[in-house]
């Protein structure tokens, strides 16, 4: 019983600052113990606990509780003069997101194990950035959110700029800079709602996202003629929209994707990319539900635009690791529409909307992963990863033809496994793909019916540009230049199956995704329909 | 509860089969086969059980029971929106069972003949399964948002069996083109079906047939037409037809099963059950729909060469007038037809097939790679060799060519009758509808005759060929014997008077011609019977005129061919014919192309112009600001002004140190004048 209790307390700092240890750890293990490999091992290791430990955390967590009477949430004074707390906590909004998190991580240690240029370096960064996105979603705190935030910038940044393809110098700064001038936003949204909501606490500010539920609405000032509460929206808006990413704020996510190394991809794909519509969800909605009831039609038509404009790039794309990228331009756009739809007048449709799009954050974190990977063994092999050779390509004999061909013929099970991935993308019923579109689209409809119906297109755009490249790379007369690719061994198939796995399960049977997120949805939909 | 295990092993029976098959095929070898057909023929057995539980209609009391089983899972809730995954089974789906079961098992047993010497045999057949599946999902589906989770999945079976050659050129680009194009037809489902769901406030087709009155009826045609538009994709109709000729790339059983029999049908199947909820406009629309598909589609079959895209254009045809006849009010014979033709237009394919096969054993024994095995240039005279093939396609001839005795003249003359019906009611630009309806019928009795001649009869086109065909061994020959039997119109009516129509399967449709939300389909079925008469006596003659003409030109070559052409030509039908009225052309040139070209453009502006040049340009900026900022810092700041004090001080202090003489006396002068500087500040205060 008492165990219980201190695993309760303790489970959500453990995930949190575990893999911190496992950092730590690795420098005198490195130095010390002369065992190969060692501090793959020690990554390995940590990010199995982590997993374990977040499976113990899904086992006992009951949705039905909220945050504060949730037995895991943790608030404990940190520094007091201004009003900041050591405050984490989970709900259904974040569990998804931190299985995500550990599972993703645990696979891409898996899938990091070729990396032989300072491995140290490499692991342990990893970690930090691992901590960073587990504080992320764990935090109720607005300066500790604020913090993981930034915690993972950094390591983010040498882990593309170091471990990185060619232009990884300029990929790396350009990610830096650009989500280091949106967090700017943040910061100052933050600053702000700590000083205009003191008036209404005792002239106490406070960074308590769970207060400032209360709190932030009363603000009723204006600064330089604009309300007050508009300005913070657009503030925290352009810090979440460069992160998710949002159209126009989208162009260095094509960049770092496709520079990164293929587990640092996944990554970006899989969690960072959430951060941005999850730090929607937990800090703009509920504390700005005005604004997003003003604002929610422009949210449907950036997210239709995000989905047709990222698919129409995606189907130009002859780079298969760029593709992909643009892909989840398009994939995100979804999880905007279905966002969009908590001003729905019709109950069921703001539910569906917003159900679907915390399902889709989760399911295109587990599809576009599974495609980063995949893409990542060819690439391991081929040593590149042209659909069709580019016209200034060095071999100017190759310029302009198809790339591969046929390669089903040579790897017959990656290419099962690509197809299954590939259909996932496309949105085919029975992969977890389709039950959170399909929802993004219902709840988008019941508000915005013609921006949602031009965002169906989709459907079909999605098609296009996967069943072309599967067909160009993998089907057809095998190219004779790849008869000697050797199909996916085990090491590979371990980080790809588990995931196949989810998506297939979630697909048939979504019930235990959507009973997690559901009532954490509904509250926060009556937050925000109150304030319409 | 023994129910539910009863109807949902029509899905669990194929799906293990996929399952086993796909996992232990390769251990399973040529017993995949087996596997799949002893499941697949579990499940023949328990349709024959379903069907015989059906009640028919009494003509004589008339009346009917509403035998139907029903039963629905929630398969998710999020609060106040919840989906259901459920059954309903009536008269409709239990014969639709039937058809789907007969067909995969007969198809399974062909192929294992037709496959065996494919190295991915086991995976064929279990493609197979999952196809009868997601098919069965599609029939026992109670709701709109079931139906389209099957919807998509037969689209994914029917990818996977056409681009089941992979390794070849052709195949892949097909089952693309197969997939997309079925996905435009999609996208106008899935919204017209969240139309309908946010008024009605249900997916499930019961529910939505009793709730939809109070709708609007603009929007509800609106909703219908969109809904029907994923029925155009799967059903090949006009302008979404494009894809199904090139899926003749696919293996010729499957061509039978999904591209003719079942699965192409579905389109139609869908547009039946939402009959009773599409408005009257809607209704036309499906119509003139139709009629565009079987007349354009018949013309096109015409000129084809290639045996099986005869039948896929033939195909395409018959299924517009399924369609038509829905659209005219006539869903009960749409549906005999639909049943009607799975039979005799699997029984063709497979026919076909028999022959490919036997062309390609020939071809493959003489070592001629180059030899089209399809063309029906290279046939001729084959009726000697393969006389089991040959009788059982002139009997399936006979059935889709309209002729008495036959299962296609039973159920052609009900639709037939039904567009007369239409236009006697609507008059004015309806009689569109009956002209295609009659003047397809005449085409197709026309190219069928003709696919007959070239394939069996007159000289045989190449005697090399000619020696080393045989005819099919007998997995290949039962289910053709099997196929033709039931193309006889006596199986469905168990009556030799051709003229009579009613028999078992009408009595259990008989009462699906009553139910709509917005007509009188007393009034309309009264009509359809009134223009009996004149249908059955003008199909008839079309009938005839078509197989004679056929027989002029072909049997008897009375009539040069290319007389015919290039008379047609005055009008420019041949070569509308020939090029299949440029419809893929005109996509080409309007759609793929431009399209093609402008996501280029739209990867261009997105990074070579607006991430390069524009936010690069703040970094651009930045650094240029930095310099300036730099050039003033150092030059400017640090070294006019920082160092310029300190030059100051410099100087200052040089000059000062001139005053360092070391003279004594200068040092008390200093002293003294500061003294009294110092007494006179002091008396002022």
């Amino acid at each position: 019983m008492e165990n219980t209790i201190f695993m309760q307390n303790s489970i959500l700092s453990l995930l949190i600052f575990l893999p911190v240890l496992g950092a730590i750890l690795m420098l005198p293990a490195s130095k010390y113990l002369k065992i190969p490999n060692i501090v793959k091992y020690i990554a390995l290791f940590t990010t199995g606990i982590q997993l374990l430990l977040s499976a113990w955390l899904y086992i006992n967590f009951d949705p039905t509780l909220s945050i504060m009477e949730s037995p895991f949430t943790v608030q404990v004074n940190w520094i007091k003069h201004f009003n900041i707390e050591y405050f984490v906590g989970v709900d259904g909004l974040s569990i998804p997101m931190v299985l995500l998190t550990a599972l993703l991580s645990f696979i891409c240690i898996l899938a990091s194990w070729n990396i032989d240029k300072k491995p140290l370096g490499y692991f342990s960064l990893f970690l930090l950035l691992d901590a960073g996105m587990m504080g992320v979603f764990l935090s109720l705190d607005f300066f500790l959110f604020y913090i993981f935030w930034e915690v993972m910038l950094l390591p983010m940044y040498f882990l593309i700029g170091i471990w990185g393809g060619p232009q990884r110098h300029y990929a790396a700064i350009k990610f830096f800079l650009y989500t280091l001038f949106g967090s700017l936003f943040m910061l100052l949204a933050m600053i702000g709602l700590w000083y205009f909501t003191a008036p209404f606490n005792n002239n106490e500010g406070t960074f308590n996202l769970i207060k400032l539920i209360q709190l932030s609405p009363m603000i009723d000032s204006q600064l330089w003629g604009f309300d007050i509460q508009w300005l913070l929206w657009i503030a925290l808006f352009i810090g979440f929209a460069i992160k998710v990413p949002v159209f126009p704020f989208h162009t260095w996510l094509p960049l770092a994707h496709v520079e990164a190394p293929t587990a640092i991809s996944v990554i970006l794909a899989g969690v960072l990319l959430k951060m941005g519509t999850y730090g929607l969800l937990r800090i703009s909605y509920p504390l700005l539900p005005g604004e997003v009831v003003a604002f929610s039609y422009t949210l449907a038509i950036l997210g239709v635009i995000n989905i047709l404009w990222g698919a129409m790039c995606a189907i130009a794309q002859i780079d298969l690791k760029k593709m992909v990228a643009y892909s989840s331009v398009s994939h995100m756009g979804y999880v905007l529409l279905g966002m969009s739809a908590v001003v729905s007048p019709s109950l069921a449709g703001a539910e569906a909307g917003l159900n679907g799009a915390v399902m889709q954050m989760f399911n295109h974190g587990t599809i576009t992963a599974m495609l980063f990977l995949l893409v990542g063994v060819l690439y391991d092999q081929a040593h590149h990863r042209w659909i069709v050779y580019p016209d200034n390509y060095k071999d100017q004999e190759l310029a302009g033809k198809l790339a591969f061909g046929g390669i089903a013929t040579q790897m017959p099970v990656f290419s099962a496994f690509v197809a299954l991935a590939f259909f996932a993308g496309l949105g085919l019923p029975a992969l977890s793909g389709f039950i959170s579109e399909a929802l993004c689209f219902i709840g988008g409809f019941s508000a915005f019916r013609l921006v949602t119906a031009i965002g169906t297109l989709g459907i079909l755009l999605g098609a296009v540009y996967l069943l072309r490249a599967y067909q160009r790379v993998f089907l057809g007369p095998l190219n004779k230049s790849y008869d000697k690719l050797i199909d996916i061994n085990s090491r590979e198939l371990a980080t790809v199956v588990p995931i196949a796995f989810l998506v297939l399960l979630f697909g048939v049977f979504p019930k235990p995704l959507v009973d997690m997120v559901s009532s954490s949805i509904s509250s926060l939909v009556s937050i925000i329909q109150g304030a319409m | 509860m023994l129910e539910t295990i009863q109807i949902l092993s029509f899905l669990f029976l194929p799906l293990l089969s996929f399952i086993i098959l796909i996992f232990f095929g390769n251990k399973l070898k040529n017993y995949s086969s087996n596997l799949g057909m002893f499941l697949i023929g579990l499940m023949l057995i328990n349709s024959i059980f379903l069907i015989l539980k059906a009640e028919p209609y009494d003509f004589v009391l008339k009346t009917y029971s509403k035998w139907s089983m029903y039963n629905s899972f929630e398969w998710f809730t999020t609060g106040s929106f919840s989906i259901n995954l459920g059954y309903f089974v009536d008269n409709i789906t239990a014969i639709m069972l039937v058809v789907v079961s007969l067909i995969g098992f007969l198809v399974h047993l062909y192929s294992t003949e037709y496959m065996k010497d494919d190295p991915k045999y086991s995976r064929y057949f279990a493609f197979l399964g999952i196809f009868i599946f997601s098919m069965n999902g599609i029939v026992l589906a109670d709701s709109l948002i079931m139906i389209y989770v099957f919807w998509e999945l037969v689209g994914l079976s029917s990818f996977l069996l056409i681009g089941f050659w992979f390794e070849k050129e052709k195949p892949p680009l097909a089952a693309n083109k197969a997939f997309l194009t079925n996905r435009v037809g999609d996208i106008g489902m899935f919204i017209g079906m969240m139309i309908i769901f946010f008024h009605v406030g249900s997916f499930n087709i019961n529910e939505i047939i009793n709730g939809v009155s109070d709708m609007n009826e603009g929007l509800l045609t609106l909703a219908g037409v969109l809904v029907f538009m994923g029925a155009v994709g799967k059903s090949a109709q006009f302008p979404l037809h494009i894809w199904l000729p090139n899926a003749m790339e696919g293996p010729t059983p499957v061509s039978a099963l999904i591209h003719a029999a079942t699965m192409v049908a579905a389109g139609v199947y869908l547009t039946f059950r939402i009959f009773p909820f599409l408005t009257p406009d809607a209704l036309a629309i499906v119509a003139v729909v139709g009629a565009i598909t079987a007349v354009m589609a018949a013309i096109t079959a015409i000129t084809r060469n290639d045996i099986k895209a005869v039948l896929a254009y033939s195909t395409i045809s018959q299924l517009g007038y399924m369609v038509m006849a829905v659209g005219v009010g006539a869903p009960v014979y749409a549906f005999f037809h639909l049943v009607t033709h799975a039979m005799f237009k699997a029984c063709l394919f497979l026919c076909s097939g028999s022959v490919i096969h036997a062309m390609h054993h020939s071809l493959h024994h003489l070592h001629d790679h180059e030899t089209d095995p399809q063309d029906m240039n290279n046939m001729g005279g084959l009726k000697s060799k393969m006389p089991i093939t040959h009788a059982a396609m002139l009997i399936s001839t006979f059935a889709i060519a309209g002729v008495p005795f036959f299962s296609g003249f039973l159920s052609k003359d009900g639709i037939l009758a039904a567009v007369l019906s239409y236009y006697y009611e609507y008059g004015d630009w309806t009689i569109v509808l009956p002209i295609a309806g009659f003047g397809a019928a005449m085409i197709t009795a026309f190219y069928m005759f003709r696919l007959i001649f070239k394939t069996f009869y007159g000289e045989s086109k190449n005697k090399e060929i000619f020696k080393h065909i045989h005819e099919s061994p007998l997995p290949m020959t039962v289910p053709l014997v099997i196929l033709s039997v039931l193309s006889f119109a006596f199986a469905f009516t168990a009556n030799f008077n051709p003229l009579i129509s009613k028999g078992w399967f009408k009595s259990l449709v008989y009462k699906y011609s009553k139910a709509h939300n917005f007509m009188d389909m007393k009034y309309i079925n009264a009509g359809i019977d009134s223009a009996h008469y004149d249908a059955m006596f003008l199909s008839l003659l079309v009938a005839s005129l078509g197989i004679g003409f056929s027989v002029l030109v072909y049997l008897l070559k009375k009539i040069n061919p290319n007389s015919i052409s290039k008379f047609l030509n005055i009008i420019g039908l041949y070569s509308l014919s020939k090029n299949k009225f440029y419809i893929d052309r005109i996509y080409n040139f309007i759609l793929y192309k431009p399209f093609l070209k402008q996501t280029q453009f739209a990867s261009y502006i997105d990074w070579d112009f607006y991430d390069q040049k524009l936010i690069d340009a703040w970094g651009w900026i930045t650094l240029k600001v930095s310099k300036y900022t730099g050039v003033s810092d150092y030059s400017i700041l640090d070294q006019k002004i920082i160092d310029g004090t300190s030059n100051l001080t410099q100087y200052v202090s040089g000059q000062l140190r001139k005053t360092q003489s070391g003279i004594i006396q200068n040092y008390l002068l200093g002293v003294l004048a500061v003294l009294v500087v110092i007494i006179i500040l002091i008396n002022q205060i």
